[in-house]
């Protein structure tokens, strides 16, 4: 369960970045400046191409990500929260693993499923990690029991769960890490 | 979207029920966002609500002064930063300069956002400001936090009730046991002192008296000790066998009839050492 003040911070971030008036979502700077949402360590590549979702993710960089997930959150993304080009800069990795600890809680999904909808970047991040079925496995456990879970939560489970398996890479390696589980 | 806010809007209300828009900036938030208010002019009211409650301290049910602080101060760092000159219909902002490495901020971004001095950057203005605004939230929802002061005492009486709890329960534990030890102990002293009492007073009895067999002074004292002890004690297996004692006794002579009584004397003095003693 959060506490008092990122609770609120994260409802109102949610607010503000739903909050769609009648010019639809490109209206929203909040909305965009989640859709500009860079990882701190590809911000270079991304400064020199402009195409939308066109971040690159290596392996390396990922084994990178994960020894240095311990590091402080608020310096990644408070230091250098505004960048030249208004994007939102953050670290992916320590992005990814509050959300593996935090997707169990009511509103953990909702974080997850803005990110996933409204930042490419971040969405790819996810898709190319290897450890994915971190994020997925709670999911469906909680999908597991929906006796437990109110009609809005669960449609933003099914709904999470849909846009992460889109992916072929993605259900193929969920299935060899479930395989793995059978045969253990 | 709808349904995601529909979700997030239900654990607004259910994140703090006693809050009233009243009392608290960001339910005040929600609800005129609901009610269709502009996020950018909203934000500002934000900003100014918080900062007066943080300099206030005292505005009832306003978030506690620790949060309302943080989020304020951040706020305003953030307000300072992105404070430019603006469009001409919007009022100018007086603001202090802010400098970093002995150089101007406003005037670093100012330039890189490629605007002179002469001409303002208005149209950018507002997704950099919610560019702030969403990095500072985003970094509070993820900075890990110690607990709050409550939280932790709460945790700490907890715990210093378990542990007088469990305290009380090892002392009854203990309790427990020491009555148990002493029953047994009770129970198996009455055994040892009906056998070998009679045991003892049976063979000296046996090495003085002639006319008695030892056996049947055994049987004599052991009934005897038992119809004493049990007498005292109410069990009818006492009665049962005073008969049976009584006429052990008168057949075992007077000789015999000596060692019972001093096996008798040695029940009733609570030590066998007496019992002993009566064999001299």
């Amino acid at each position: 369960m959060l506490e008092p003040l990122p609770l609120r911070s994260l409802l109102l971030l949610l607010l503000l970045v739903h909050n769609v008036g009648t010019g639809g979502s490109e209206s929203n700077p909040f909305a965009q400046a989640i859709a500009s949402l860079r990882d701190i360590r590809y911000m270079h590549e991304d400064e020199n191409d402009d195409s939308e979702g066109a971040i690159s993710i290596h392996d390396d960089g990922m084994r990178q990500n994960s020894a240095t997930m311990a590091d402080g959150l608020s310096d990644s993304i408070d230091s250098r929260a505004f960048s030249p080009s208004h994007a939102v800069v953050a670290d992916f990795g320590k992005l990814f693993e509050a959300l593996v600890a935090a997707v169990d809680t009511p509103l953990g999904p909702l974080l997850l499923y803005t990110l996933l909808t409204t930042s490419p970047r971040f969405r790819a991040f996810c898709l190319a990690r290897s450890d994915l079925a971190l994020l997925v496995a709670p999911l469906c456990r909680q999908l597991a029991y929906p006796v437990h879970l109110r009609t809005g939560e669960l449609y933003v489970l099914v709904v999470l769960v849909l846009r992460l398996t889109e992916d072929y890479g993605v259900c193929a390696a969920l299935h060899a890490i479930s395989d793995s589980m059978a045969d253990d | 979207m709808s349904f995601a806010l529909v979700a997030f809007g239900t654990q607004l209300l259910e994140a703090d029920v006693d809050a009233s828009p009243d009392s608290d900036p960001f339910l005040a938030a929600a609800l005129a966002l609901g009610r269709g208010a502009d996020p950018i002019s909203l934000e500002t009211a934000q900003i100014s609500s918080l900062e007066t409650s943080a300099g206030s301290h005292a505005a009832p049910g306003v978030l506690e002064s620790r949060s309302a602080k943080a989020i304020a101060a951040r706020a305003a760092r953030a307000h300072a930063r992105l404070a430019m000159p603006r469009a001409e219909a919007d009022p100018p902002v007086p603001v202090p300069p802010q400098t970093h490495n002995g150089k101007d901020i406003r005037h670093d971004l100012h330039e890189s956002l490629g605007g002179t001095e002469t001409q303002p950057l208005a149209p950018l203005l507002v997704p950099s400001r919610a560019a702030c605004v969403v990095a500072a939230l985003l970094t509070e929802v993820l900075s890990p936090t110690a607990p709050p002061p409550d939280s932790r005492c709460e945790a700490a009486t907890r715990a210093s009730t378990t542990l007088i709890d469990r305290r009380a329960q090892e002392a009854e534990r203990r309790r427990n046991a020491r009555l148990a030890a002493l029953r047994r102990a009770r129970e198996h002293s009455k055994r040892v002192r009906v056998g070998e009492g009679g045991s003892e007073s049976g063979e000296g009895n046996g090495t003085l008296g002639e006319a008695a067999r030892a056996e049947s002074y055994n049987y004599g004292l052991l009934g005897a000790g038992g119809a004493v002890l049990d007498f005292i004690e109410g069990t009818a297996w006492s009665f049962a066998s005073v008969p049976f004692t009584v006429a052990q006794y008168l057949a075992g002579g007077m000789s015999g009839g000596s060692g019972g009584a001093a096996g008798l004397m040695a029940f009733g003095v609570d030590s066998y050492g007496t019992g002993g003693g009566s064999r001299m």
